[in-house]
């Protein structure tokens, strides 16, 4: 075994012992390998951590939608929200504090409220039913 | 044995179909790479257990990130760079009381017309073991990976020069070792 390096010397190699000791080198290159669980597991491994990522990438994409939902609809809300108060009708709590107003006793109050509600909402959408009545 | 160059492309083909396909494409790099790199931790980590770790945590990176390695200007020694980097993380997180000086954590393998050679390779890959890590893993790039002192630099990040010395004392030291395993031979 290695014989030839028996004449090896602690001074300077000589390119001819260099060479040979090389080529020793090289042939013993693939004497180690890898175990053969190691592709399985690296295989498993990287998929893993790719069903992960995919997993990370879709929840952020989930975040970021409701982000953007958010974002987008406070405003189209607050503008909804002042549309409301002009087109809503008046609470039961609200029609009896009108009524109390008229100071002409609980049903007499009760139906003036009302009418008045009546001609407010007539008023509102008169135009549009007019139009509906000449169609 | 394919030159750097042509084997750097190969590297380079492969990363590209783990940028493109994921996780899936990644069998292709690993039968490539796998015996290479592990060659190359072992030196490192002197344990082939913990070699073959950091050649996977270095395979699944990539499949995190393949397009770095793709654009890579020399992928294959970007590579050995991950793994070397790997590598020393798990050295340093696992460093042991007493370094493994025998080849009993290796999986080695010999085909039918290598039997008679395989006492040489004992013998070579124990000397290597007795080399320092710094000069063993320039002999595995200068040998076994066939790198210029140029490449080895860009790989171990030192310069073309040094590696050129590290390599000069490495073989010196490989040959006294080899003289003394045959000198031992001869007296059994």
């Amino acid at each position: 075994m290695s014989k030839e390096y028996a004449d090896a010397s602690d001074d300077e190699m000589s390119p001819e012992l260099l060479k040979m000791l090389e080529s020793t080198v090289f042939a013993a290159g693939k004497f180690v390998v890898p175990s053969d669980d190691l592709r399985p597991q690296t295989l498993e491994a990287a998929r893993d951590y790719g069903a992960d990522r995919k997993g990370t990438y879709r929840f952020a994409q989930f975040i970021l939608a409701v982000f953007v939902f958010v974002t987008i609809s406070l405003p189209i809300f607050g503008r909804l929200a002042s549309w409301r108060d002009s087109v809503a009708s008046p609470t039961s709590l609200q029609m009896y504090e009108i009524a109390m107003k008229k100071n002409v006793g609980m049903d007499w109050g009760l139906f003036e409220a009302f009418s008045e509600l009546r001609q407010s909402q007539a008023s509102r959408f008169g135009q549009t039913n007019r139009k509906n009545v000449q169609d | 044995m394919t030159t750097p160059a042509s084997f750097s492309d190969r590297v380079r083909e492969s990363a590209q179909c783990i940028a493109e396909s994921g996780a899936a494409a990644l069998s292709g790099l690993y039968d490539l790479t796998s015996m290479r790199l592990v060659r190359f931790s072992v030196t490192i980590t002197r344990h082939q257990h913990d070699a073959e770790d950091a050649v996977q945590a270095t395979l699944v990176r990539v499949v995190g990130n393949a397009s770095l390695l793709s654009r890579a200007d020399n992928p294959w020694p970007y590579l050995l760079r991950m793994v070397r980097n790997e590598s020393l993380v798990i050295l340093r997180r696992k460093r042991r009381g007493a370094i493994v000086s025998n080849l009993t954590d290796l999986l080695t393998h010999r085909s039918v017309d290598e039997v008679e050679q395989e006492e040489s390779f004992r013998a070579v890959w124990l000397a290597l073991r007795s080399l320092p890590m710094q000069q063993s893993e320039v002999v595995v790039l200068k040998i076994w990976e066939e790198f210029t002192f140029a490449q080895i630099a860009e790989v171990l990040c030192i310069p073309p020069a040094t590696a050129a010395s590290r390599y000069r004392y490495a073989m010196q030291k490989l040959a006294l070792e080899l003289r003394s395993q045959a000198v031992e031979a001869t007296h059994e």
